[in-house]
């Protein structure tokens, strides 16, 4: 086996959940693919087991530490639930670019919307939107506007989050997010009726 | 001087610089503030690319205020497949608007088939890891025309592709490339407890004129490894090793890299003048 094929080989199995355990279950195929002989499959098989998850575990848990601080409010919210759909979500997957840790949370947090979050308060897609779209706006490479209505005062809601009892915020609004270049910075501004009883 | 296809440095005429840290971005306002305290900064290549007026104002304030030493994550010396051609290029932009004594990066691949691992990666001990390192230091120079210091880094399982040891390896990388030596000495001396060599008798085995620059922070322990996550106080025997290199080497500049779990800055600063009494202590930086 060449450099090439092994340093293919290693960021597989160190960021593939799935090609970890193919590779204990099955390494004849993993062997011929990569042309490995005996001694290589032994280290790689045992790379595979304990030692391999702790490291790619180590590897998850530093994404995790940065996009949960890009993610802060979600992350009080959903609270243990967040590591967890964080390791899910990331088991088989890479980032890339200078901004990898940005790209990550922006994915992680679509991929949360996509999900049914079963015991999670029902406006918790509402509340990662709302940061999404905020890191939307970090990281995008050129103009960025985008206009959302929201039922509930975001503001309010995200400070509510914080105290003891979460709390259910009704005030509608409209707030926009705006950036004229990737030089310029990301800005946010909410709009608030007039007149709204209660 | 030329050698082979590699500019040669002579290490002894670079500035001594002193004891500092790694600029990091919670800890902006404190560090510009602290002058006094701090000798230069090294900073964290990618959070310099791509940026915004913002991040450009800032950079200029800092370089201002310090030396700065661009220290690369991303460039993949080590990749078989070639090193990151677009990294290296706005590397060289990086380096070129702040002019430093030299530049660093890692004896690592972090990316490979597609994939980008997210953690700087081995390269194996033997005849292959040195080509392909060869040939990316060779094209990185070429674009950089700046003093390169190379640093090691930790590793969880030795290959089993390794033909010599570390210590070898290094040696002949440098005396190869004409780069210098990032020293890492918690890298160092993790790899000695996790991995069980001895970390002094490794100092021996380095060329003497080679050691430019080290690094120093503390890692935890978990499962009866050291893992190095840079959030923790430099412990004892990093510090007893450190020593033993200021005693060896004509190192001339050490930086903390501390990441995460910031302290009171002043504890990050009584770091940096520890380290600092511990240079002049052997005879350096006086």
């Amino acid at each position: 086996m060449d450099l090439i094929q092994s340093q293919q080989l290693l960021a597989r199995l160190f960021t593939d959940a799935a090609f970890r355990e193919q590779l204990i279950e099955n390494p004849t195929s993993v062997s011929k693919r990569y042309q490995m002989d005996s001694a290589d499959v032994r280290w790689l098989q045992q790379f595979a087991g304990d030692e391999g998850k702790r490291f790619a575990w180590t590897l998850i848990r530093k994404r995790l530490g940065v996009v949960a601080s890009l993610l802060p409010q979600t992350q009080r919210v959903m609270g243990k639930r967040f590591g967890k759909s964080f390791h899910e979500f990331a088991a088989d997957r890479d980032t890339h670019g200078i901004n990898r840790h940005l790209t990550d949370a922006v994915d992680f947090a679509r991929w949360l919307m996509d999900r049914q979050l079963a015991e999670m308060p029902n406006w918790l897609p509402m509340l990662i939107r709302y940061e999404l779209t905020w890191l939307e706006a970090q990281n995008a490479q050129g103009f960025f506007f985008k206009m959302i209505p929201y039922r509930h005062d975001m503001d309010a809601l995200v400070k509510a989050s914080n105290a003891e009892q979460i709390t259910y915020q009704g005030r509608p609004n409209l707030i926009i997010w705006w950036r004229w270049s990737a030089r310029s910075e990301p800005h946010e501004r909410v709009i608030f009726p007039r007149y709204w009883p209660g | 001087m030329i050698i082979g296809n590699f500019s040669v440095t002579d290490f002894n005429q670079l500035p001594s610089l002193g004891s500092g840290m790694g600029f990091r971005l919670p800890l902006a306002k404190q560090i510009l503030a602290a002058q006094e305290s701090l000798d230069f900064l090294e900073i964290t290549a990618d959070h310099f690319m791509e940026m915004s007026r913002q991040r450009e104002k800032l950079l200029d304030q800092l370089k201002s205020q310090y030396t700065l030493i661009p220290h690369g994550l991303s460039l993949s010396l080590g990749s078989a497949e070639g090193l990151n051609s677009v990294y290296l290029r706005q590397l060289t932009d990086l380096v070129e608007r702040v002019n430093p004594p030299w530049w660093s990066e890692h004896i690592s691949f972090s990316k490979a088939g597609g994939v980008e691992i997210g953690h700087l990666s081995p390269v194996p001990f033997n005849g292959s890891g040195l080509k392909a390192l060869c040939e990316n230091i060779r094209i990185a120079t070429e674009s950089i025309a700046r003093p390169l210091i190379l640093e090691n880094i930790t590793y969880t399982m030795a290959l089993p592709w390794n033909e010599i040891d570390e210590a070898e390896f290094l040696s002949e990388l440098l005396d190869r490339t004409g780069s210098g030596l990032l020293l890492d000495v918690t890298n160092l001396y993790t790899n000695s407890e996790n991995h069980k060599y001895d970390a002094v008798a490794f100092l021996d085995h380095l060329p003497a004129d080679r050691v430019v620059q080290l690094h120093y922070v503390g890692g935890e322990q978990r499962e009866g490894k050291i893992i190095d996550n840079h959030s923790h106080a430099t412990p004892e025997p990093v510090w007893a090793l450190l020593g033993e290199v200021f005693k060896r080497f004509p190192i001339k500049g050490a930086i903390l890299e501390r990441d995460a779990n910031f302290p009171e800055f002043d504890t990050l600063l009584s770091e940096v003048e520890r380290c600092r009494a511990t240079a002049q202590k052997a005879g350096r930086w006086t």
